[in-house]
């Protein structure tokens, strides 16, 4: 039997899921002890899937986590939404299912919430110093590219996001809002050496 | 990358055209021309190669009744596209089929035709074609490889196009390795001699391979051929023991399961990283529910890296939950006709996973 998965992430689609992956396995993590859980998808709203199956997760990775260190992974368009929004959108899925809100100290749970959409922290991560200032978070990107496109700037966006989370590592002022709370809450949920 | 593929007049396929992404998923349900699909381009290939003709009177369709069959290859190759057309000929009075065509064109103009006998190259630095009378029942392209670098570039190509149909029964995979094999058989019936060969040519792979199977098999510390008393080379896979010392186990002790991850690891790390297009019927089979997602993982990041091509047909769940919504393609079969394809749609509202659509047959409604 090969070692248990160490991390679950829950996503909304396959974007999400390549440029998560690609982090987790920069930061050190092999593929066994990663766990995905994708959308399905369709027409439907992924945003509510993951919403919906997050309650369930959380418990889960909180009861493992009790007896092996467990640790969840959350990502979430916001959309048109704010990402407080969002988060307390998964905070009240929680407590609709009989759990305690999210607790930054005690819970290994991150919530990767991309505003507008995970596009937008590609093009941010992907883009120059110069680039990475005019990048909006209400403006919609994913039109703006084809999907051979968006998964070529992948490799050089998670290899950002990797340099952004390591131990002392500067954010520089015109960090997205979003990413800025992204890195925080991946800090805070999987204390590693990066 | 293979680009496209038409197939006319074989098994279950008429006017049958075949766009392949980067990444794909095959899926539908039994007997609707998935594997099929992988037999018709490995009979091609094989006779592209010089192989075993498998072109036989019982590969026409059979609710036709047309003596011409067709297929045709368009790959994109070094940023030109490259178009190869075969028309068999059966006559209902003849066991073997004869070629009515065999044409390759490059960016649009011929670099290779054989119509109706004759044979014409097209040499490199000249602008007339050369003809010669050449009746055949096997493939004539070997005969322009020498003059034209376009064919060269074409039949290399083929041989990085790969099939793959893991069978990992005792007694199928070869653990002899007398000499070394430079390219897998399509069941990976020849292991050994081709591991043999990649552990010279490819030791930075290697490195890559063995780690993988060390995550991916419990207590697997490496692999390693030896000689026997009789002087044969044998492939031989070291296990902790219980006793924690390393022990040799032939490929024969393995379980199915075993062999099959073995396998699929050496088709990632040996064909997939390579950037070659690779074409792999139920990687799933024997393989714990636990390793489906971290291969699949890796294949994926490996096809992006390498630019290379992975077309996978699996009734699997973890496959089928990981890529139909963004990859797939449903095959089926209308009364039993000729295989159509379509696009995989979702649960339209979002809910059910695509291997719970599939298994409750609601797809189809």
């Amino acid at each position: 039997m090969s070692s248990p998965s160490l991390v679950i992430a829950l996503v909304e689609d396959q974007r999400q899921e390549q440029l998560l992956r690609r982090y987790l396995v920069r930061v050190g993590f092999n593929r066994h002890q990663v766990r995905f859980e994708m959308s399905p998808s369709g027409q439907g709203s992924a945003e509510r899937w993951v919403r919906e199956n997050f309650a369930r997760q959380a418990g889960k990775c909180r009861a493992r986590n009790a007896r092996a260190k467990t640790s969840m992974f959350v990502m979430l368009d916001a959309d048109a939404h704010t990402v407080q929004e969002r988060v307390n959108a998964l905070d009240e899925a929680l407590i609709s299912a009989g759990q305690e809100p999210i607790n930054p100290t005690h819970d290994s749970i991150a919530r990767l919430i991309t505003k507008r959409n995970v596009e937008t922290w590609i093009v941010w991560l992907s883009a120059s110093e110069r680039a990475m200032r005019t990048v909006d978070e209400a403006q919609d990107y994913k039109p703006t590219k084809n999907s051979g496109a968006w998964s070529a700037l992948i490799p050089s966006a998670s290899e950002a996001l990797w340099e952004l989370t390591r131990p002392a590592a500067f954010l520089p002022d015109f960090l997205i809002g979003s990413l800025r709370n992204g890195i925080q809450e991946i800090n805070r949920a999987l204390p590693v050496e990066r | 990358m293979l680009k496209r593929l038409y197939i006319d007049n074989f098994r279950c396929f008429v006017n049958f055209e075949f766009k392949p992404g980067q990444k794909q998923l095959l899926l539908g349900p039994n007997g609707s021309g998935k594997s099929s699909l992988l037999d018709a381009i490995l009979f091609v290939k094989w006779f592209i190669e010089g192989g075993e003709n498998r072109f036989t009177q019982s590969t026409l369709t059979r609710w036709q009744d047309r003596p011409l069959q067709v297929f045709e290859i368009e790959a994109l190759i070094d940023e030109k596209t490259f178009e190869y057309r075969l028309e068999i000929r059966y006559a209902p009075d003849s066991k073997l089929p004869s070629i009515s065509a065999e044409t390759l064109r490059v960016s649009g103009s011929p670099v290779f035709e054989l119509v109706d006998g004759e044979v014409r190259f097209y040499p490199n630095d000249g602008p007339e074609p050369t003809g010669l009378r050449w009746e055949t029942t096997e493939s004539a392209l070997h005969l322009a490889q020498f003059s034209n670098r376009y064919v060269r570039r074409f039949v290399a190509w083929m041989e990085t196009v790969h099939c793959f149909q893991i069978d990992p029964y005792p007694g199928e995979m070869e653990e002899r390795a007398d000499s070394e094999d430079r390219l897998p058989e399509y069941d990976l019936s020849n292991l050994a001699p081709w591991y043999r060969h990649l552990l010279q040519e490819e030791p930075e792979n290697n490195s890559r391979f063995l780690i993988a199977l060390k995550e991916a098999l419990a207590s697997f510390q490496s692999l390693r051929f030896s000689t026997d008393e009789d002087g044969v080379r044998k492939l031989r896979m070291h296990f902790a023991t219980p006793e924690k010392d390393a022990r040799p186990f032939s490929i024969s002790e393995l379980s199915e399961g075993q062999r099959m991850l073995i396998g699929l690891y050496m088709v990632l790390h040996f064909a997939v990283a390579k950037g070659h297009t690779v074409i792999l019927d139920e990687p799933d089979n024997f393989v714990s529910s636990r390793e489906i997602q971290p291969w699949l993982l890796a294949a994926e990041q490996s096809v992006e890296d390498n630019k290379g091509q992975l077309i996978l047909i699996s009734h699997h769940p973890e496959i089928l939950n990981q890529w139909a919504s963004e990859y797939g393609l449903r095959f089926f079969r209308e009364e039993n006709g000729h295989v159509r394809t379509e696009e995989f749609k979702g649960d339209a509202d979002g809910f059910l996973r695509p291997s719970e659509l599939i298994a409750r047959g609601w797809k189809d409604e």
